[in-house]
């Protein structure tokens, strides 16, 4: 017992250490109306950055839900696109695997700013720049290998024998993929999922190079106001981009630690 | 060999069973992987309300056939037909035969009365209906009130009960069994088999029971289909298969494990150990080999006398096993555990031609 709470305390120092902590001073910047050095605290304090972050005519918020849409967006056609591809590479075997594999993950490899310039002058073309539409294309594109992989590798584990046991008590193909594989799949869902919304959540360069500066988001804010040298507003916006991630993570967390659960033998 | 081959073919063909109803049928079925045949040419008739056993060692063909019966793979040759009807082009979901996997394959996202009343939602009855079906199931297997259990708070045996009971609980036409014991504790074993018993005793589901062992086979079985390298080798009942094994991978399997190659005229057989005398009635002649279990074996004077050398010695309590050289040829003899044997001792034991069997020389 005493070693649980002990490590459970370590967790929680962790936390604190590496997530809590360095955020303190964008919560004592977001809160600051002036601040000079080398005053350890603010001499005044204020609500200016945070007025400006809920004001509806400053274009915060439509940073917000232009960040959301588009993160979410992502994660929807990463999952629809990757989860199918990473449950075949899972399970089968097939001529030219590794072929596909290696095209699936070069994301991981290839530089996103290298691809973002060719795919621009495509997009140009096609007329998706400065487009919702033409950032989401962008961002499945670094999103897509998480899914994959995450898939693939729960799939892998879970073979294909609860598929046949479910046919033979009477499910058909479908059914049998609905009530028993997805199931089954969902931590590598999560995962996947967590992970594609977080990398089109951050992502700037693409977003600034695609949207083209039409297409809002928080990093491009966050970004705007950090070299416009307005610390309170930017620590602010730091805070509102931290806070969804943090609470995507969470959410995982427990599906996962759910599943764990009840996962045993299958 | 003519005898032989024609007893195998009339058991083959389930002549023995035809006064019965015939609920399976594989008419010839065969599946090739590459070059090679996993089952080939094999022709089984199971009755109505029969256990049969599929027994043969690992690699035989056995899990492919039963396969072939969910419905899981498509056999390359011939045909499997229910009640008389093809199941060729029948999805496993239509075909109603339920298989139960070596290892429980339980759905662990759902709980124990979600699993068991799995195939009863796939058939769409109302909640209600399955709810008390399910009940009657968990009873049968002994799980009563585990209904909201997960999963993985069950122990081995108990996830192969679920398993059962969920197979059961949809009275399929057929129950497939894939080796459902073995990956049991041997404590646990002997009360499942029990429990298979009988639940077969008292609800008639016709079973094909795939297993490697032959005690399970002929503890469980009606009838045994004994597989050899893909294909049919004898079917028959348990006695039949142990006491006049039709082939040598038969007498093997069922123990008959000293088989001599002889030439067979009238009634002597010529083997390298010697000429042996043949039990009257038989009108075999030619190429054949010589069977004989451990425990015909005799210690001592009679008919058929031949003299070796003891090159090991296992203790079974009761009896010992004895490994005995007689020229080229080793011998397995079963002899009392207080008979005073030692290794490198010179052993006369008889073989009386009672207990000697005459097999074909292949198959």
């Amino acid at each position: 017992m005493t070693d649980r709470r002990g490590a459970r305390t370590a967790v929680i120092a962790i936390w604190v250490l590496l997530v809590v902590l360095p955020l303190m001073p964008l919560f004592v910047w977001s809160a600051a109306f002036a601040w000079r050095w080398p005053a350890l605290l603010p001499s005044e304090w204020g609500w200016r950055a945070w007025r400006y972050v809920v004001s509806p005519t400053t274009g915060v918020r439509g940073g917000l839900t232009g960040s959301v849409g588009i993160a979410l967006l992502t994660t929807a056609a990463a999952l629809a696109l990757g989860a199918p591809a990473g449950i075949v590479l899972g399970r089968a075997t097939f001529r030219g695997k590794r072929a596909v594999e290696l095209l699936l993950l070069a994301p991981f490899i290839v530089p996103g700013l290298v691809v973002t310039m060719g795919i621009q002058i495509l997009f140009i073309r096609l007329g998706l720049t400065d487009t919702v539409r033409g950032v989401v294309l962008a961002h499945i594109m670094p999103a897509l290998p998480y899914v994959v992989v995450s898939v693939a590798g729960v799939a892998a584990n879970i073979g294909t024998q609860a598929e046949e046991q479910a046919r033979t008590l009477g499910a058909s193909p479908w059914r049998a993929f609905w009530h028993v594989t997805v199931p089954m799949l969902r931590p590598g869902l999560a995962v996947g999922g967590l992970f594609a919304f977080l990398v089109s959540w951050s992502q700037y360069t693409t977003t600034l190079i695609i949207g083209g500066g039409k297409v809002q988001t928080l990093p491009l804010l966050v970004y705007t106001f950090t070299r416009s040298g307005d610390n309170p507003v930017a620590a602010a916006l730091a805070i509102v981009f931290v806070a969804p991630a943090i609470v995507a993570l969470v959410i995982a967390a427990r599906s996962l630690r759910d599943r764990n659960a009840t996962a045993g033998r299958v | 060999m003519a005898t032989t081959d024609k007893a195998i073919v009339r058991a083959a063909r389930g002549d023995v069973c035809s006064t019965s109803a015939v609920a399976l049928d594989l008419d010839g079925i065969g599946k090739r992987y590459g070059d090679q045949w996993a089952v080939e040419a094999m022709t089984l008739r199971v009755p109505t309300g029969s256990l049969v056993a599929l027994l043969g060692p690992s690699g035989c063909g056995k899990t492919t056939t039963l396969r072939m019966i969910a419905g899981l793979i498509a056999p390359d040759t011939g045909d499997v037909r229910f009640d008389g009807v093809s199941v060729r082009d029948v999805p496993p979901e239509q075909r109603e035969a339920v298989m139960v996997f070596q290892h429980p394959t339980l759905f662990a996202h759902l709980d124990v009365a979600a699993n068991v009343g799995f195939g009863l939602k796939m058939r769409r009855l109302p909640r209600a209906v399955v709810a008390e079906r399910v009940g009657i199931a968990l009873v049968q297997v002994q799980l009563e009130g585990y209904g909201r259990r997960k999963i993985a708070q069950l122990s081995g045996g108990q996830q192969q009960r679920v398993a059962l009971a969920r197979a059961l609980v949809t009275a399929p036409r057929l129950l497939l069994l894939d080796e459902p014991l073995s990956s049991l504790d041997p404590s646990l074993r002997d009360e499942m088999r029990d429990l298979i018993a009988h639940l077969h005793a008292a609800q008639g589901i016709t079973t094909v029971l795939v297993t490697h062992d032959r005690t399970e086979a002929m503890t469980l079985a009606d009838r045994i289909a004994v597989l050899h390298r893909g294909s049919l080798r004898q079917y028959d009942t348990p006695t039949e298969c142990y006491e006049r094994p039709a082939t040598p991978s038969v007498a093997r399997f069922f123990g008959m494990t000293n088989l001599l190659t002889a030439t067979i005229t009238g009634r002597s057989a010529q083997t390298p150990l010697g000429t042996f005398a043949l039990p009257a009635g038989g009108d075999a002649a030619g190429e054949m080999l010589v069977g004989i279990r451990p425990e015909h074996i005799t210690l001592g004077d009679g008919q058929n006398r031949i003299s070796g050398t003891v090159t090991a010695r296992t203790y079974l309590g009761l009896h010992q096993q004895l490994m005995l050289r007689c020229g080229d040829t080793l011998l397995t003899v079963l002899a009392p555990a207080d008979a005073g044997i030692r290794t490198g001792d010179t052993l006369t034991v008889c073989l009386p031609p009672g207990r000697l069997h005459l097999l074909p020389s292949a198959g």
